[in-house]
């Protein structure tokens, strides 16, 4: 990771993600971002909480010990939970909150940051390998219509930033519950070869199964001869990525939406 | 006073081996499960976070453990010799938030939230915890807490704990998400009948 211009010393890094109480991969993005980001030594500490997992939002109150926090939602967008959640649990005022001799200070999702654009980006250079991207489409997959995220919205903002790199030959947005639909990637995208990002921060379900089943992929990621690229119909190659959220990079996307909240609320 | 130094204060003044929930902190600071000799050669040396991190979210048979205070912690594995630092990391993800609880108990400090506040503060799928009746409430807790965990619902009962020598009490200040998930089934089932 990059030498920090900024001294955070002394301050900590509250990391709140959703997790879940059946599904272990979800609070793994998490716990990774946590483990790069202590290993950095940016921050005094650490924390990762979760809303469905130990340790609690509620919990993890109780272990903070710097005098001030960043709190981060390990979320791709805003929603209920980064909205309603976090704010409730935590108590929080607004953007700083002082609680007993611990001032909060409440960031932006990482999902949201222009840099969650080089995430997407790198996930599916990685798929790619050797294969110049520029000759290849980047097929960006959200979930769409959840009452709990408003992810689409995001989605197209980061497809945009994609766009305008002029990395891929285009980038286009496809959902799982909304128009458009991943089911019609193949009118959606001109080019004869697409990598395909879904835009979760975890692995799962819809990024193991849905996506692919919908694209009427014969494979899918976790079935035993799963390769990248999979030929379709008129030797179309599909490139299948890893979750935005599993890039590598998100890390330092996190301590990106760090330094904007400083900067746009004029901290030091 | 820094977590890590009041821990390894409070350590100091307790007979080892210490214990805390099914795992057994030797000096030096290694860790096993309270039930395995802590010489035994056999036991597979845990090396890095992942590792632990496995160990602390599934159990034997690889099922997904969502509670971390409920028995079954894998056996067969050492970890250490380990700093402060360490340990008390370490800790955090066996037990998270177990050993800042136990400090915040012995300097007094601990506040425990009852169910009715935090059933009060939820909204969309939790919001039903609310009318859970009194008596489903203390079945639960017979049947999730006290059967099914190793803390002690602090928010339920004020128990003070037994201060048996090294065993480090797992104290649980205000009710977990796994709990308000069955309130919730059980606060459902109840409007349905
Ligand atoms: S609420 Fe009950 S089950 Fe949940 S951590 Fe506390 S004691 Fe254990």
């Amino acid at each position: 990771m990059k030498p920090r211009r900024k001294n955070l010393e002394g301050r900590g890094l509250i990391l709140a993600g959703h997790g879940s109480m059946f599904s272990p991969e979800s609070a793994l993005p998490i716990y990774r971002h946590a483990a790069s980001l202590r290993a950095c030594g940016a921050f005094a500490a650490v924390y990762e909480c979760f809303w469905k997992e130990e340790p609690s939002y509620r919990n993890i109150l109780h272990v903070v010990e710097e005098a001030c926090v960043y709190l981060v939602p390990d979320f791709l967008s805003h929603g209920y939970f980064t909205r309603e959640i976090v704010p409730r649990e935590f108590g929080l005022v607004g953007p700083v909150t002082r609680r007993g001799s611990c001032e909060i200070r409440y960031c932006e999702p990482p999902g949201r940051h222009p840099r969650m654009a080089e995430a997407i980006a790198e996930q599916a250079a990685k798929t790619l390998g050797e294969i110049p991207s520029c000759g290849v489409a980047l097929l960006l997959v959200g979930h769409g219509t959840d009452r709990n995220e408003n992810s689409a919205q995001t989605a197209w903002e980061q497809a945009e930033r994609i766009r305008a790199s002029g990395r891929f030959a285009e980038c286009s947005v496809a959902f799982l519950e909304q128009e458009p639909s991943v089911a019609r990637w193949r009118e959606l995208i001109a080019s004869r070869d697409l990598a395909v990002v879904p835009f979760f921060l975890s692995e799962g379900k819809h990024s193991y199964v849905d996506i692919p089943r919908m694209m009427g992929l014969a494979r899918q990621p976790r079935d035993p001869d799963f390769r990248n690229p999979q030929t379709t119909e008129k030797g179309r190659r599909v490139y299948y990525a890893g979750a935005a959220g599993m890039a590598p990079i998100v890390d330092q996307v996190i301590l990106a939406q760090v330094d904007a909240f400083d900067e746009a609320h004029r901290m030091g | 006073m820094k977590l890590t130094e009041w821990v390894e204060c409070r350590l100091a003044r307790l007979a080892p081996p210490w214990m805390i929930g099914e795992i057994r902190i030797s000096p030096g600071y290694l860790l096993t499960h309270r039930a395995d000799a802590p010489e035994d050669p056999g036991l597979q040396l845990l090396s890095d976070w992942e590792s632990l991190l496995e160990l602390a979210r599934f159990d034997a048979a690889g099922r997904f453990r969502p509670l971390r205070g409920a028995p079954g912690l894998r056996k067969g594995w050492r970890r250490g010799p380990l700093s402060i630092d360490e340990l008390v990391a370490d800790l955090q993800l066996l037990y998270p938030g177990a050993v800042a609880v136990w400090a915040a108990w012995e300097e007094e400090r601990l506040v425990s939230t009852p169910f009715s506040e935090t059933a009060g503060r939820q909204t969309g799928l939790y919001e039903g915890t609310r009318r859970l009746p009194a008596d489903d409430l203390s079945l639960l807790v017979e049947e999730i807490c006290t059967r099914g965990c190793l803390r002690r619902p602090l928010w339920y009962s004020f128990e003070r704990p037994s201060g048996d020598r090294g065993e480090i009490p797992l104290l649980c200040p205000e009710v977990c998400h796994y709990f308000l998930h069955k309130a919730r089934s059980r606060a459902a089932a109840r409007k349905a009948a």
